[in-house]
């Protein structure tokens, strides 16, 4: 089903969610492909409910999700392609690892569940640990065996809630590791997260949620280029730098020049008009350009502005 | 042990999985097995075996004991625990089970938060009540219709013709898969239902014991002592730990204690019978709205 399916995996129109007067999330419309899509938010921004809507936990007030085409309220079908790691620990403590993934092996009716949980958990590095129960595991092991379960069934798309939160640095970076890896193979997969360092590091896309609203989607360098009203740092080392800050405050573009030795900090409304002009500008003057980088391209910038600008 | 915590993800090339995948039947026989060893503490430590251990001890000594004294007696030692009497006699136990292993089955599922991981898999609110209810159901049925079944192949191969026994006592035989049948569906249904209302299991297990013991007392105490109240004999079907023991009295042609309320209320065993079935619907009603109110 999935695998002959070539529109988006993901689709949501115009779903909206309340309880009562409280409004979790507005007119949400987007489309995701294959890759990792982050999905970001501060809290409360309405992750969570957009994932339940998505995984079919939450009947949505207003609005339709396809997953495959397919609406997925009322067809559990779909859930044989999908793969779910909600938030929190939600385990049966007195379980032991192997036993909680092959029960989620028959619960989707794999006919060989034993070692389709052992394929799985060998992939999320899981074997050595699959007789322990799973109360006496660290937090980055219990959010593996979690992934253990909602891939057992190898879907193509997996959807993760907050998968990192309480993690280790090193426990996120074998996590992202093995999320790239099941990326790698196909999966489309939505991680939601407000760790923007991880996410960076992780998807391709991502969609950010604030107040319950679309504020952002798609690849993050390109919003970044969109924001063309939020004025973007560069610096630049030269061999004269004093020399060159005049032209560079001359330029229309530019908001602010800053010296300090060698290295000049720029403010520029436009990196593409601020880098054509800068090597003209350098060579008319004879200066020697040695370093050019800008310094706000992180998705922790992209994402302070979205929030701060809502 | 300590390279797997310094850490290494190894690609095994996850790929897709097209292999053969088994239906309905196969996802529900999942929960239903894992809601049975949950009952039961099969595969969990010792601690959870205490309590359901013991009380199959005490549903299946008498049946074993009466059944061992015949052994070494022989057809003298008579019938002294009759299909019926025994039932009066494990109706505690019986209530004791269904009050355990009702809320083991459903509180853990919401106080441990995995109800969105069950719901998110190809299982319907529907399959997931069905397979709750069969797993109680066998695991019920182990304590309310097994040892009767011990019990009459007991006798039966302890009679001095087994042939004979088998002739003039048949028709045991279906009276006890009746009587077990029912019980272990009231019992089940009424057990579900109260779980299904508190995600802590003592809180259910003392919910449904106070219910049943209670309302029993109560109705007793009102019956004897408001000896003018004209509707008086209607509240025997308040009495719930009576009730089962009055249908059971009715399947096997056993009367009600002298003096008790039920014999003085004067009902017949169709009316018990009513009266369970009716719990049953209302238990199995309020069952199925709560499981289609849970929020994973």
């Amino acid at each position: 089903m999935s695998q002959a399916w070539t529109g988006p995996v993901v689709e949501l129109r115009h779903v909206s969610k309340w309880y009562g007067d409280v409004v979790a999330v507005a007119d949400l419309s987007f489309a995701l492909g294959s890759g990792v899509t982050g999905l970001l938010g501060p809290n409360g921004a309405g992750k969570t409910t957009t994932l339940k809507a998505i995984t079919g936990l939450l009947h949505p007030s207003q609005g339709e999700v396809l997953l495959f085409g397919r609406p997925i309220s009322g067809d559990p079908m779909l859930y044989r392609a999908i793969g779910v790691v909600p938030d929190g620990d939600r385990l049966y403590p007195r379980l032991t690892v192997r036993s909680y993934v092959r029960l989620h092996a028959e619960l989707h009716g794999l006919s060989r569940p034993g070692p389709a949980a052992d394929r799985a958990l060998a992939e999320v590095g899981m074997e050595a640990l699959a007789d322990r129960r799973l109360k006496g595991l660290s937090k980055g092991e219990r959010q593996r065996t979690k992934v253990a379960g909602a891939i057992v069934h190898q879907p193509s798309l997996l959807v993760l809630d907050e998968p990192m939160t309480g993690m280790d640095p090193g426990q996120r970076a074998r996590f992202i590791e093995l999320i790239r890896l099941i990326a790698d193979a196909g999966v489309t997969v939505l991680v939601s997260s407000h760790i923007l360092g991880e996410v960076e590091r992780l998807a391709s896309q991502i969609l950010v949620l604030v107040g319950g609203r679309l504020a952002a989607s798609g690849d993050f360098h390109a919003i970044r280029d969109l924001m063309d009203d939020q004025p973007r740092t560069v610096v630049v080392r030269a061999g004269n730098a004093r020399a060159l800050a005049p032209g560079l405050i001359a330029m229309p573009t530019t908001v602010a020049v800053e010296v300090d030795g060698d290295a000049i900090q720029a403010r520029t409304r436009s990196v593409e008009a601020f880098a054509t002009e800068l090597p003209r500008l350098a060579k008319a003057q004879g200066i020697t350009l040695r370093e050019i980088l800008t310094t706000d391209e992180s998705l922790e910038q992209v994402f302070r502005y979205l929030v701060g600008r809502r | 042990m300590t390279e797997m915590r310094v850490g290494a993800i190894y690609d095994r090339g996850y790929r897709h999985y097209d292999g053969p995948r088994e239906g309905r039947s196969r996802r529900m026989r999942a929960i239903v097995t894992a809601g049975v060893r949950r009952c039961l503490g099969l595969k969990r430590n010792w601690k959870t075996k205490v309590v359901p251990f013991a009380l199959l001890v005490g549903a299946f000594g008498p049946v074993f004991a009466f059944i061992g004294i015949r052994l070494l007696v022989g057809e003298s030692v008579g019938q002294f625990l009759g299909y019926g009497r025994y039932l009066g006699i494990v109706a505690l136990v019986l209530l004791l089970f269904a009050a355990t292993a009702g809320p083991e089955l459903l509180c853990p599922d919401r106080r441990q938060h995995v109800l969105a991981l069950v719901f998110t898999r190809p299982v319907t609110r529907a399959d997931y009540l069905a397979a709750k209810l069969a797993a109680l159901l066998l695991v019920i049925g182990l304590v309310a219709l097994v040892p009767l079944l011990v019990l009459f192949v007991g006798n039966t191969l302890t009679a001095p013709r087994a042939a004979t026994y088998l002739r003039e006592h048949g028709g045991d035989l279906g009276r006890i898969l009746f009587a077990g049948g029912v019980l272990t569906v009231f019992y089940s249904a009424v057990s579900l239902a109260v779980a299904s209302l508190t995600e802590r299991r003592s809180l259910a297990t003392a919910g449904l014991l106070g219910t049943f013991l209670a309302s029993t007392v109560v109705a007793n105490i009102i019956f004897f002592t408001a000896t003018s109240f004209s509707g008086r004999r209607w509240l025997t079907f308040l009495a719930l730990q009576g009730l089962p023991g009055r249908f059971v009295e009715w399947v096997f042609g056993t009367a009600a204690p002298p003096g008790s309320m039920a014999a003085e209320a004067g009902f017949t065993g169709p009316a018990y019978l009513a009266a369970l079935a009716v719990l049953t619907t209302l238990s199995l009603a309020l069952l199925a709205w709560r499981i289609s109110r849970l929020q994973p």
